[in-house]
């Protein structure tokens, strides 16, 4: 069976770029989703298209909103991509390019694709350079017709361009140039010095359409990056490779050997791998996991989630932290006492963030210990800090959340207005416009924590959180979650005293706990009849065989580290 | 960030802050140790292929060490004492009191690579300097 390079490599490409980012690169897309809200209004539209470049940043917000289900967002970016592709392909035919050069049309899709691994590069670039190459197909297509048409053509396209999609006007004007001096016969040199006044023209006026942005921006003109300062030399590297890939394949002789078109293919998939693999973050992939697993409640997800990095970020920590927290086993005992310390631990920071570092985990972990307006402001700090200004869905959704448990129903109703004007978390909104504040009082999250929420007012500071977090347990003694959380910032600081204070012997105590008892109960040689609260037999032999392993080996840390790497033991000893 | 980064920083820090704080008493900016130590305990994870165990006891290391060489460091300038040579012997002390924990986490092939390292070259650097002061004390007595 013959395969046909021509068809099959586009389909492998599609699906590739599908696989990617529906299954590898998932958590970005779904990241990428909840920090912006496209809504379905006409003040919207106006808003985000009203400068230049604003209808490719529409057309992107469009279908971004679509990366609500991984699958779907995947398939559209797989067939932008393969487009780009299609349309760069279609272009070298028209001007008559060479076939066997036909893999190199995929460096600029390599070459996006890569880009669209951070998180901050929007569609509007790859839209804008699509809707480019194919107004010159088309503009192509009448080579053979009059020049004043194309001449006319080639005078208005670049400042329409400039204004629908932004920098890409940069491409179109090559391009344009490219295909003039391509019409050997009906070449027409008006036509292309037309295109030249039609560029100088838009860059007179760029500053009087626009006159707020940056000179760079000026040049992108739209949206292709979330931040202000766009990098500019991407950009260029980008469209260099178009002119650069249709030269090549327009100028480099045509060769008939299979085995060239073969090496061909295989440089250019090694190509992209390495563009890809340049850009790939799987740090940020990782963080990008809590942050959804979080939101979404999997601490099942969290817990089962391998950790390959030996020292994992403080938003893992505070995430895994939070999932056994708000995890139970059969007994009814909380994980995070029974197993916390065989993660990495690393102090007080272990549970909570500071607020510069981290706004988003922070928030989450606020929100489900009862601290309802600190949660809210964190969201609301995190909104206004997003780059390109975006009310994402993430944001507003526990805005509106945290609003209604507050009892501010007004404040949530707006938000909760806004809502019902996208497409994906309408029915969310319905159903929360719905409720009543008996629904919200019997819902067993927002009724919950609604009851958790502080008594009275206090400041919160985010440097006291063990004080934040007593002033709380004091109002209210029944929060498990707050108890955990004062029990681990007590472990982790290596405050046995006030833990077992905290301790109620009432219930069964998880082993970790346990454990921190009997090393409390060694330390001070208290005996077993003096011992207020029993610590399961195994569990002192296990403290006992530490102190003497500790005491065999001098205190050799790597050592221990052998047999006693995850016990609270062995942090409490090595933890200075 | 090296040893020297660190103290370059923590140097930068105290001096900017006496001339912060002299202009406005309130923006005194902090020194984030866990984080200067996590990052560290980062870097050497990277360059000597730690294991788990052995960058939580790195990071309790320089978690504990780098406060206390902070606050030496605040007294002297406190004092008013502003020549190069004190600071150093803070810094020196304290280095080496770090690299004596290092070695006792640090297995023997990642020691011998850590000697090797800039980390190597700064010990040497300091053990000339110690040896320099030890002969100037004598010849003192």
């Amino acid at each position: 069976m013959k395969i046909n390079i021509k068809k099959a490599f586009p389909l492998f490409f599609g699906i590739a770029i599908w696989v990617f980012f529906a299954f590898i690169y998932k958590y970005h897309i779904l990241y990428i989703e909840k920090m912006q809200m496209f809504l379905f209004t006409k003040e919207y539209f106006i808003a985000t298209v009203g400068h230049p470049g604003g209808f490719g940043d529409y057309i992107s917000r469009f279908l971004i909103q679509f990366y609500y289900y991984p699958a779907v967002g995947s398939a559209i970016l797989a067939l932008l991509l393969c487009s780009l592709q299609k349309e760069i392909f279609v272009f070298c035919k028209n001007i008559n390019g060479k076939d066997s050069l036909y893999p190199l049309t995929f460096i600029p899709s390599f070459f996006y694709w890569a880009l669209m691994c951070n998180e901050n590069f929007t569609m509007a670039g790859l839209i804008g350079l699509i809707c480019a190459v194919w107004i010159v197909n088309i503009y192509l297509k009448n080579k053979k017709g009059n020049a004043a048409f194309r001449g006319l053509i080639s005078f208005l396209i670049i400042p329409v361009i400039w204004l629908l999609f932004g920098g890409t006007a940069i491409i179109t004007f090559a391009l344009i140039l490219i295909a003039e001096f391509s019409i050997k016969k009906k070449h027409n040199i008006i036509v292309s010095s037309l295109a030249v006044i039609s560029v100088i023209i838009t860059i007179i006026l760029a500053p009087y359409v626009s006159p707020q942005v940056t000179n760079s921006d000026m040049f992108i003109g739209g949206n292709y990056y979330k931040y202000t300062d766009t990098p500019l030399s991407m950009f260029v590297w980008l469209w260099t490779s178009v002119v650069a890939v249709i030269l090549i394949v327009k100028y480099i002789p045509n060769f008939n050997k299979k085995w060239i078109s073969i090496v061909l293919t295989v440089a250019v998939i090694c190509l992209g791998v390495c563009f890809i693999a340049k850009e790939y973050n799987k740090e940020s992939e990782n963080i990008m996991f809590y942050i959804d697993h979080v939101r979404s409640r999997d601490w099942k997800g969290i817990i089962k989630h391998k950790i390959t990095d030996k020292k994992p970020s403080p938003l893992f920590t505070n995430s895994i932290n939070l999932a056994l927290a708000m995890s139970k086993n059969e007994e009814g005992v909380s994980l995070i006492g029974e197993s916390a310390f065989k993660y990495y631990q690393n102090g007080l920071m272990s549970l909570i963030s500071k607020p510069e570092d981290d706004w988003v985990i922070s928030s989450e972990i606020l929100y489900n210990l009862g601290f309802i307006n600190e949660a809210q402001r964190y969201v609301f700090e995190a909104m206004v800090i997003t780059p390109d200004n975006q009310t994402g869905t993430f944001f507003i959704t526990r805005l509106a959340e945290t609003n209604l448990i507050a009892g501010r129903r007004k404040v949530a109703d707006k938000y909760l207005h806004i809502l019902e004007n996208t497409l994906f978390y309408h029915y969310w909104a319905k159903e929360r416009l719905k409720m009543s504040e008996d629904d919200i009082d019997s819902n067993p999250i927002y009724g919950h924590l609604r009851k958790m929420q502080p008594k009275t007012d206090f400041l919160f500071n985010p440097e006291e959180f063990v004080r934040m977090l007593k002033i709380i347990f004091i109002q209210h003694p029944d929060n498990d979650l707050v108890k955990d959380y004062l029990l681990m910032a007590f472990l982790l600081d290596n405050n046995l005293n006030d833990f077992a204070s905290l301790i109620d012997s009432q219930k069964i105590i998880p082993h970790q706990y346990q454990e921190a008892l009997a090393l409390l109960y060694e330390i001070n040689s208290i005996p077993s009849e003096n011992r207020f609260i029993k610590v399961e037999e195994s569990i002192t032999k296990e403290v006992n065989h530490f102190i003497e392993m500790y005491g065999k080996n001098a205190g050799n840390a790597s050592v221990l580290a052998k047999y006693f790497w995850g016990t609270y033991c062995f942090y409490y000893t090595f933890r200075y | 960030m090296s040893n020297l980064k660190i103290i370059l920083t923590i140097a930068v820090i105290l001096t900017c802050n006496s001339i912060i704080s002299a202009q406005n008493p309130q923006k005194e900016e902090k020194i984030n140790i866990p984080e200067m130590a996590a990052k560290e305990a980062d870097n050497l994870m990277g360059l000597f292929k730690l294991e788990e165990y052995q960058v939580f006891l790195v990071d309790s290391v320089l978690q504990a060490n780098l406060p206390v060489m902070i606050e030496e460091m605040t007294k002297i300038k406190q004092s008013g004492a502003s020549n190069q040579e004190s600071f150093q012997y803070i810094s020196d002390k304290w280095l080496d009191k770090t690299d004596e924990a290092f070695f006792k986490i640090f297995t023997k092939e990642q020691w011998n690579k850590y000697l090797k390292s800039s980390y190597g070259k700064e010990k040497k650097k300091r053990d000339k300097r110690l040896k320099k002061l030890l002969n100037s004390n004598e010849n003192q007595y």
